[in-house]
């Protein structure tokens, strides 16, 4: 079986440009690796889109039992998650993918889109928000997360998509030896041209303008001891906002 | 210029349509008054018409009933070729949905099958010439974008569930020449390669907080599993749900469904209580849509205060109790 393991670069809070796996990914990619740990046959490949300076995640992927990397050279500025989704998908039947694993949504942007967009443009099944995965033949049974805290069963016939959330597994650290073998693994770059993709079709949203998120305004701190502060609290809310 | 508004309603079994169609169905007549366009509203399941009686009352242009016993309990198998088999045929202009979890799942292959981009967690949707502009938080949350759509239709858009900031008033219907109502017997013409095989459901049912009008949420201050029970006592006064931020729920003090934040749920109440929740970006994108934001920390320069109404410099554990008893007292 050859998985294909999708990966967002984000930048991380307060670090600079450093380019760091999402978070959600980090699951997918741990979980690609434990099937890969049951089956030595079973093929993990990375694929990312996104700008060149991508190395340093890209080797930190490689850090665990991943095979190699498919890197498509591209800046994600402006794309919609339609285009990612496109670009994925024509890696996906280039690589002859047969198993889908990604996070269930990226943490700076959180849109959620990826894994049913690439699901639908691949007429694949999928399960998002999975928080147990078990592949028996070529049959997947994922419980993912739903509304009410209900898990709901999917079982879907590989091939297949499943979006990751947390609780499917504890990633782990890198191992020095796999740091050092990363080095030596494949990154294989590639351009949208090369994948026979028009640039316009990846588009179709735009930016109009970036803006700081606005404060609510000035709070109004309620002073004094707690059970006259609570009292006035309860006033407030019930005469001047009139929310209870 | 041509295109309908299509609505995609969600309802709850026993309790009718869920309370997030409310800000849906204004934000999609709002946009019916801007372009004169109709609205259309489509329901889904075994008995989708139960909830006819109350979307009639919206006095929306015409209701689509998809009715199927396939479709009793969503799997995006069954709902995703089944909405877009009747949709397709009704050169939608936009599509709209809650940012529900069951939207969040649906749209993104809906879009995939319509072959066009979408945008998620919506917490405004104006049309400013012929196009469709929409705002949205991104980057942690620091940020928000405004953005628009380029290319053609059907435009699709998830909202935040009670977004305050479509809230308008008076009279909800666009048209009201008489609601036309449709009902369509759904057969699959094939056999779908994954399907829902079983529900696990949660022993308690509690209010959830993407439904609810209030929400009480915990915050790092709370130290034990226990300390939660002190929230559930303040949110059945105020008929809310409870949260957690993202720290609780890792410290496993709260479970996955209550937390509210960028990775969690993005809500919007009415009156949000941010108890011991110091403020961080995350969290801040998940409720910043909320009317009224109540912050009680103990440390005055919490990022909280600049996103509340309202802030009480102190205790939880100490303040907490005694708004108890204040609205015990307005009860009395």
């Amino acid at each position: 079986m050859r998985i294909g393991v999708c990966i967002k670069g984000v930048v991380e809070d307060n670090e600079g440009s450093k380019w760091v796996i999402n978070t959600f990914d980090e699951y997918a990619l741990e979980e690609a690796v434990r099937l890969k740990e049951r089956d030595e046959k079973t093929e993990v490949v990375v694929i990312t889109v996104g700008p060149k300076d991508l190395r340093e995640m890209l080797y930190a992927a490689l850090a665990t039992k991943a095979d190699r990397v498919v890197h498509v050279v591209a800046t994600e500025e402006g794309m919609s998650g339609f285009g990612i989704a496109a670009i994925l998908k024509s890696v996906v039947w280039q690589e002859e993918i047969d198993l889908v694993l990604l996070g269930k949504q990226a943490v700076d942007n959180a849109s959620h889109q990826i894994g049913g967009l690439l699901a639908g443009l691949l007429d694949w099944p999928q399960a998002i928000d999975v928080i147990e995965l078990a592949i028996e033949g070529d049959e997947a049974t994922a419980h993912r997360l739903a509304e009410g805290g209900k898990i709901e069963v999917i079982r879907a016939r590989l091939p297949a998509v499943i979006g990751a959330s947390k609780g499917l597994n504890e990633p782990r650290y890198p191992s020095l030896r796999g740091i050092i073998a990363a080095k030596k693994k494949e990154i294989k770059e590639i351009t949208l041209e090369e994948l026979g993709l028009a640039r316009e079709d990846l588009y179709g949203i735009k930016v109009e303008r970036v803006f700081a998120a606005p404060e609510k305004g000035v709070c109004k701190f309620i002073e004094g001891e707690p059970g006259k502060a609570a009292a006035e609290l309860v006033r407030l809310l019930r005469e001047e906002a009139k929310v209870i | 210029m041509n295109g309908r508004i299509i609505v995609f309603l969600e309802g709850k079994k026993k309790e009718g349509l869920k309370k997030s169609t409310g800000a849906l169905l204004k934000a999609a007549c709002l946009l019916s008054r801007q372009t004169g366009k109709p609205v259309e509203a489509v329901l889904m399941g075994e008995d989708p018409k139960q909830y006819g009686e109350e979307v009639l009352r919206k006095g929306l242009n015409c209701i689509h009933y998809i009715k199927s016993a396939e479709l009793k309990d969503y799997d995006v198998h069954r709902y995703a070729p089944a909405f877009y088999s009747v949709v397709k045929d009704l050169t939608p202009w936009v599509i709209m949905g809650g940012s529900t979890l069951l939207g969040k799942d649906l749209f993104p292959r809906i879009a995939a099958m319509f072959s066009v981009p979408m945008i998620s967690d919506c917490q405004k949707i104006t049309f400013e010439g012929p196009g469709l502009k929409v705002v949205k938080a991104c980057f942690y949350g620091k940020k928000q974008a405004e953005l628009s759509f380029t290319g053609n239709p059907p435009y699709i858009v998830t909202l935040v569930p009670n977004s305050a900031e479509v809230e308008i008033e008076g009279q909800e219907a666009a048209v009201a020449e008489g609601t036309k109502e449709r009902e369509i017997e759904y057969i699959a013409a094939e056999e779908p390669k994954g399907r829902l095989v079983e529900i696990i459901m949660k022993e308690t049912e509690k209010q959830d907080v993407l439904e609810a009008e209030a929400i009480v949420a915990g915050g790092r201050a709370l130290k034990e599993k226990a300390d939660f029970l002190l929230l559930e006592e303040l949110a059945e006064k105020l008929d809310a749900a409870v949260g957690a931020s993202r720290a609780v729920v890792d410290a496993d003090l709260a479970s996955p469904e209550m937390q509210v934040g960028q990775s969690g749920k993005t809500v919007a109440p009415k009156l949000y209580f941010a108890l011991g929740i110091s403020g961080a970006a995350q969290h801040i994108a998940g409720m910043r849509g909320s009317k009224v934001v109540v912050a009680v920390n103990k440390d005055k320069q919490a990022p909280v205060f600049n996103y509340a109404q309202y802030g009480i410099v102190g205790d939880v554990y100490q303040i907490v109790p005694e708004v108890i008893r204040a609205l015990t007292d307005l009860d009395g």
